[in-house]
């Protein structure tokens, strides 16, 4: 129910009278649904609720005839008068005991009863009516007080209530002239809420909920961050704009979500972390650009700023296979947000027709990077997800080759494939067996990215293989190291040998090119200079000098770069195996040894 | 506006709108009519916690049934009235079946099955059309199909406690109990394995299994046939025992109270678990209910003691 505009006391009355008739309706409503849905207690049919003969006897029973024996059967031979009542049970019916005999019976059943629930770890007492359940009026209330509806389908005359009253105080608040001071930059931007959330339906189950809590991580960021009200009207804009869109997508994510209470809070906990990340991180690009980010002066055009909080409310909450609402702290995720706004402000294209653009990236991402065969630590995709979408910005043409199809981003794939290969677990027999920590991935995947955006046909398939150029060189780098490598070999020199051969791969292609047996001249490199240099039967003093974490990369970077610089060949990488075996000889024998001397004598015998 | 005038206006409305609401709300007769429901809501509740504290809790008394009949009549006759002055508001605010089964279910307790039955004979209109399926009363539609079983179990528990024996017939009992035990059983289906109603009715089959034991009491067999007749009634009541432990952990309450019922139907039935049964007992009755597993519940398939055949010379 739309409430007019007050604008005096009569109008408050008005006011007043309107706002009456809708909590009555509401509380109406509630009431009537309440009743409906009030539990009430069943009374039990009659039954004999006291033990009796047969139920000793269901007890004991011997059992016989393809029957099996009851549960106290057992008790029956430890005991001469029991095995005498059964026996008398047996012969003539559970009604010919005597009266006496019959409580002797039930005597025997209570306290072997007690015995065998013990031998299953449940102790039982007797109470004063030899109850040995001792149940009291609350456990009977519990038991058989029931409700309608497993779940019910109304929301309570609490939730209901209190919707409508927020209801009324924001259109109260919002339309009623300096109840928020419009003079003030906080009343701006507070006016931007209350506009907002004034067309927001209160009595819908859970909406007060999520109001309250953007509302809280509004005041808090404009509390924090002073930068979010600066922006005058437009700080009403992007106030507005993004508790649009968050709300919009946290109620269809809580509907979505069913009775599950935790994921509900967990969407909720999201959204407020979402609306003061978007606010506060997203200002200076915003205001500098209002018409673009914020629609405005641009009637009908998309506000930029409510498509990406959108997106990424869709995008990091649904779709992948981990749950990354839960990897994300604030830091990740304004790091995120900005890198959106950075692609989508540059590149608009990318959110497509329906908006879907930037949702579907991101998802992609995601899925692509928690799929099982990459086996990367969750925490350090969010990371991913901001380099990429960085990346993607800067380099939009060249990464994403059909901007209507953003999935096929060429940083995904690459991401994909060289974070397989590093996170792969060593194959059997490997000498070197490290693995990769999170943090070695995010540094692999952003150098490999830098070298892709550098050169995008580090992405084409090496001749009749299925890897691209650089998943041949990350996998035939690894498996030297798994292969030759010694278990003093570091994680981080193990790194620094990958990016040089990456590098000095970079500018020479002959290293792809195939040696007459078939292998590539990459591979015959690497055994010419891992496979000499980690050569078990290497002299003790050699190995100590050569093998050393910071002598090892640096040897390797002067092979490839040398390599790279005067062309790769197979007689010069004969010529760099037999100049290394030549090294290590000497120094065996007590050679002076330094890099430039070795850099400079390569290069001579290259 | 300044800052006084800000709140004298708050204040203003605020009264006012206390003051439009207390006379909105004044005369509503939909109010009214779910007060009156309610009223007799708590009458019935009171009365079926006399009743249950009576048979659970042992605390017996002729006092206790007096009082017990006192609300059932009181929540029966307000209810009977409010129905045939305002059914068809009733219909609407989705509160007539709300209203029938309680007055049905009163009926029952007062005696008068006759009432109880012609009630729940009508209730299948008693949903409006328009209410969406969510919205349907769950509870007591479940309740209006097992009414019909309820009134069977007090007939034979009836039968039973006639003091004249040669009036007592097995068979006849029997059925009654058999066909009580297939309505509980549908209204469950109904129902939902969910819904907390799971709770009550599998309690009412286990009044079934003491009702059956205690036809065996006055029937006195002997030998091979009160073997058998028992170990029906064991397997009845270990199949229900376990549906008892996982149908309360669908319902959210104090696990602790479902336990000590659990140990009361078995204790007064003779049927706790044993391992050495064969087959087995299910998995869920090996360990306290507090440890009883959704996974277990769901592998539940445990074979029930009807039909009672022991009659027959294979038993």
């Amino acid at each position: 129910m739309a409430i007019g505009l007050p604008t005096d006391e009569v109008g408050l009355i008005l006011f007043a009278i309107q706002s009456a008739i809708k909590l009555g309706a509401q509380f109406q409503k509630s009431y009537i649904d309440t009743t409906a849905a009030a539990p009430i207690m069943l009374p039990l049919p009659n039954f004999p609720s006291s033990p009796d003969a047969v139920t000793a006897f269901t007890f004991f029973s011997p059992g016989g005839g393809g029957v099996s024996p009851g549960p106290g059967a057992g008790f029956v031979s430890k005991s001469p008068a029991l095995a005498a009542l059964v026996s008398k049970v047996m012969a003539s019916g559970p009604a010919s005991l005597s009266a006496s005999e019959a409580d002797s019976f039930l005597d025997f059943y209570k306290e072997d009863f007690v015995i065998q629930q013990a031998s299953l770890g449940i102790n039982l007492g007797f109470d004063s009516n030899g109850n040995p359940a001792r149940l009291t009026s609350d456990d009977i209330a519990s038991c058989l007080t029931i409700r309608q509806w497993q779940r019910n389908p109304n929301p309570t005359m609490l939730q209901a209530l209190a919707g409508t009253f927020i209801d009324i105080g924001v259109q109260y608040l919002a339309t009623m002239p300096g109840a928020v001071s419009t003079n003030t930059n906080e009343g701006k931007a507070l006016q931007g809420f209350l506009q907002t959330a004034s067309n927001i339906d209160f009595a819908t189950e859970g909406a007060d909920q999520i109001v309250e809590q953007l509302f809280l991580a509004t005041v808090q960021t404009i509390k924090n961050n002073p930068a979010v009200i600066g922006g005058g009207s437009n700080s009403q804009a992007l106030v507005s704009n993004v508790l649009s869109a968050v709300y919009d997508k946290a109620q269809q994510q809580i509907s979505a979500a069913g009775g599950d209470l935790s994921q509900q809070d967990n969407i909720r906990s999201f959204a407020q972390m979402l609306m003061s990340t978007a606010l506060s991180s997203t200002v200076k690009t915003v205001f500098d650009n209002p018409s673009k980010y914020l629609g405005v002066g641009k009637p009908g055009q998309a506000a930029l700023v409510t498509a990406v909080a959108g997106s990424l409310m869709d995008s990091l909450t649904n779709g992948s296979q981990i749950n990354l609402r839960d990897l994300l702290t604030p830091q990740t995720l304004q790091g995120i947000v900005q890198s959106a706004l950075k692609v989508v402000g540059q590149h608009p294209e990318i959110l497509g027709t329906d908006n879907k653009g930037l949702t579907t990236l991101v998802t992609s991402i995601a899925t692509t990077l928690s799929d099982p065969t990459v086996k990367l630590d969750q925490d350090a995709v969010p990371q991913l997800i901001q380099t990429i979408l960085a990346s993607t910005a800067e380099n939009f043409a060249m990464l994403v080759p059909d901007s209507k199809n953003p999935t096929q981003n060429l940083l995904v794939s690459a991401g994909k494939e060289v974070l397989t290969i590093i996170s792969a677990a060593p194959p059997a027999g490997s000498k070197w067996t490290l693995t990769f920590t999170s943090q070695d991935s995010l540094r692999v995947a952003n150098f490999v990215f830098s070298q892709v955006v550098g050169n995008p046909d580090w992405l084409v398939n090496v001749a009749g293989g299925a890897q691209s150029r650089m998943g041949a060189v990350v996998q035939a780098v690894l498996s030297s190291l798994r292969a030759n490598g010694t278990t003093n070999l570091t994680e981080a020199a193990g790194l620094s040998i990958l990016q040089s051969v990456i590098t000095a791969c970079a500018s020479r292609l002959d290293f792809f090119k195939a040696d007459a047996a078939g292998n590539l001249l990459l591979s015959d490199a690497l055994d010419a200079s891992i496979g000499v240099l980690f050569n078990p039967g290497n002299d003790a003093a050699a190995k100590w000098l050569v093998l050393a974490n910071d002598t090892v990369p640096q040897i390797i970077n002067v092979v490839f770069q040398l390599l790279a610089k005067h062309g790769v060949t197979q007689a010069r990488i004969a010529n760099v195996k037999a100049f290394l075996q030549q090294t290590v000889s000497l120094i065996a024998g007590g050679a002076v040894w330094s890099l430039d001397t070795f850099t400079a004598q390569l290069e001579a015998v290259l | 506006m300044s800052c006084t005038s800000f709140h004298r206006s708050a204040k203003f409305l605020a009264v006012s709108v206390c003051l439009a609401a207390t006379a909105f709300l004044g005369g509503c007769v939909e109010v009214e009519n779910a007060k009156t429901i309610r009223e007799a809501q708590a009458e019935f509740s009171r009365a079926a916690t006399v009743e249950n504290s009576s048979l659970l809790a042992a605390e017996q008394g002729v006092q206790a049934n007096t009082e017990a009949a006192t609300n059932y009549r009181m929540a029966a006759t307000t209810l009977q009235k409010l129905i045939a002055d305002k059914g068809g508001n009733l219909k609407k605010d989705n509160l007539l079946c709300t209203a029938m089964i309680i007055e049905a279910l009163s009926w029952w307790r007062l005696g008068d099955d006759d009432t109880a039955m012609k009630i729940t004979n009508n209730s299948s209109g008693c949903v409006d059309s328009s209410t969406p399926a969510g919205s349907q009363p769950a509870r007591d539609m479940a309740l209006f199909q097992a009414l019909p079983g309820l009134i069977r179990i007090d007939q034979a528990n009836q039968k039973l406690a006639n003091p004249t024996t040669s009036s007592f017939r097995f068979n006849e009992v029997m059925t009654l109990l058999a066909d009580a035990n297939t309505i509980l059983q549908t209204a469950r289906n109904q129902v939902g394995t969910g819904h907390p109603l799971q709770l009550y009715l599998i309690q009412s089959q286990l009044a079934i299994v003491r009702n059956w034991q205690y036809a065996i009491l006055k029937k006195n067999p002997s030998g091979q046939q009160l073997i058998c007749e028992t170990a029906h009634a064991r397997q009845q009541c270990i199949k229900l025992a376990a549906e008892l432990a996982c149908a309360a952990l669908a319902v959210p309450g104090t696990m602790d109270s479902h336990q000590q019922l659990l140990e009361y139907w078995q204790f007064v039935a003779g049927c706790p678990y044993s391992a050495n049964n064969n087959p087995p007992d299910p998995a869920v009755l090996s360990s306290p209910p507090k440890s009883t597993t959704q996974a277990a519940c769901a592998q539940l398939n445990v074979t029930g003691g009807f039909p009672d055949n022991c009659a027959s010379p294979t038993q």
